[in-house]
């Protein structure tokens, strides 16, 4: 309380000099004003002159993210911040219109470090490297990523509360060639590919000069061979 | 862009201006800090120092009509505080004119005059629309007689701009509810609506016009009115403007107009947005 009474004392000291040139009657809302902005930001709110592309919002308890955002104002009418915004649960996109004067839920979300585990059926399970706590994320989430999840792989879990919404690998992963068509001696040639099968079954394009028992690194993002790291 | 933006608003604003000096109007001047904005419920000056910048010369020049200059231009920079999107820049260069004499469907005259004048090849066609036949048309409702504010604000940017959008060409929006009547007349045969027009190009709003209230009476019941609502909006409230409401008592009959400039030349270069008309934009 004792800080409250000092930022009011503070703040009508301050005003007093921007002010002494309005009429007597209108010092008190001045002063309001700025005095309640102190007090009124909820940490877990956003107002509506916050919200931008990008932004992710709980909306009716789903975590949801702005996609597109327009700052409209019709003639003398107030501030309209029209959005589209992409449920990130379902991956439904609707339109949504906030007044200057509404506020929105922020999206709590957190990401955690997971080590790969076993795979059970279509489930993909993860511990937690702190607490050992098991997350299991279902292979249609995974989608391209789960073939290059590898035994003791580090990855990140993006959870809503206790849901699990994405999943970041390492960019970079190491494997094993299982099977492919021998390669020409002495091409080097990079631009050449050919298939290979991984460890694990899936396909995918390497250099010709690539052979069986080679381990080879694979950037995760874009599923492609980056180079060679041993000879097999 | 393809046409040089610096080239291009010099040629358009000497268009503009011998459209004017044509028709014996004077340019002015007034002040742009000003001690006391012009009160609106959502328009907000950027404080300066113990000074505020001005969100329009509007009160300036309804006191020049009152000291007898009848017709009076000013083409300059207005700021408006927290205003900023494709279409907002929170500096932005306004056209504002007064004509004593005149009321508002005249001055459509003369806007759309202007507009032909400086755009030669538009070939505007401008079709009117009352709010109620808007509203009724697009959003299924009128709002004359039966205002919501936020309602209205929602259909406007939801359902009836886009229509105009739609529809493209220019298109007038007249007579609008009297709670949206800012600071134009009532319309005297109809006291639910006021003598207000908006003016679009293709679904964007690019002026805005009045029967100007010259009933000083009315005009600090208003003022008063919006004092309230900006306090319970916990927006700065700004003190009655003493000066102004004493000279509406000699203020002529008159029509005005606000025209933004940059969205003007936003719609005249097929631009989607001002990022190409306006110098320094990101400033």
């Amino acid at each position: 309380m004792q800080s409250t009474i000092f930022l009011l004392g503070f703040y009508c000291g301050v005003l007093k000099c921007e002010i002494t040139n309005l009429a007597g009657d209108n010092d008190f809302c001045i002063i309001r004003h700025h005095f309640e902005r102190y007090n009124q930001g909820d940490i877990n709110m956003y107002s509506a002159s916050d919200l931008k592309k990008g932004l992710k919002l709980e909306i009716d308890g789903d975590p949801c993210m702005i996609t597109n955002f327009e700052f409209s104002k019709p003639g003398k009418g107030q501030a309209l911040y029209r959005c589209k915004i992409k449920n990130l649960v379902t991956g439904n996109t609707f339109d949504k219109t906030y007044r200057s004067v509404e506020k929105v839920n922020r999206c709590a979300l957190i990401s955690r470090d997971y080590t790969f585990s076993y795979i059970d059926g279509d489930n993909y399970v993860f511990s937690d490297n702190d607490t050992y706590e098991e997350a299991t994320l279902n292979e249609e989430l995974l989608g391209h990523l789960k073939n290059f999840i590898v035994d003791d792989m580090v990855v990140e879990i993006l959870f809503h509360d206790d849901r699990a919404l994405d999943i970041t690998l390492p960019n970079f992963v190491e494997m094993v060639i299982a099977e492919t068509e021998p390669g020409a001696r002495g091409d080097t040639a990079t631009n050449v590919m050919k298939p290979a099968k991984l460890e694990n079954g899936f396909e995918i394009n390497v250099p010709i000069f690539i052979n069986e028992g080679d381990t080879i690194r694979i950037d995760t993002r874009d599923g492609t061979y980056a180079d060679r790291v041993a000879k097999g | 862009m393809l046409i040089d933006s610096l080239q291009f608003r010099d040629a358009v604003m000497r268009d503009i201006r011998a459209f004017f000096y044509d028709r014996n109007y004077v340019e002015v001047e007034t002040p742009i800090r000003l001690k006391i904005p012009c009160m609106e419920l959502h328009i907000d000056a950027e404080p300066c120092g113990d000074h505020f910048l001005r969100t329009s010369p509007e009160m300036f020049h309804k006191q020049l009509l009152a000291d007898g200059h009848p017709r009076i231009f000013e083409v300059g920079k207005c700021f408006r505080k927290g205003e900023r999107g494709p279409l907002h820049n929170p500096e932005y260069t306004m056209l504002e004119w007064y004509c004593a004499g005149a009321d508002y469907m005249d001055m459509l005259e003369e806007t759309t005059a202007m507009i032909s004048h400086i755009w030669k090849e538009s070939d505007l066609v401008w079709k009117i629309y009352t709010v109620s036949e808007a509203f009724k048309e697009y959003a299924g409702w009128d709002p004359a007689g039966n205002y919501n504010e936020d309602r209205f604000d929602i259909d406007l940017v939801e359902k009836v701009e886009p229509a105009f959008k739609k529809l493209g060409g220019g298109v007038i929006l007249k007579d609008y509810p009297v709670e949206a009547a800012a600071l134009s007349r009532k319309k005297p045969d109809n006291p639910k609506v006021a003598e207000r027009w908006e003016l679009y190009i293709d679904g964007i709003e690019l002026a805005n016009a009045y029967s100007e209230l010259t009933d000083s009476k009315e005009q600090r019941l208003r003022f008063e009115e919006c004092a309230e609502q900006r306090k319970a909006l916990e927006k700065i409230v700004y003190p009655l403007d003493e000066i102004f409401l004493r000279s509406l008592e000699k203020m002529p009959e008159s029509g005005g107009v606000a025209l933004g400039v940059d969205r003007l030349l936003m719609l005249m270069a097929g631009e989607q947005s001002l990022d190409g008309i306006i110098s320094f934009r990101s400033y």
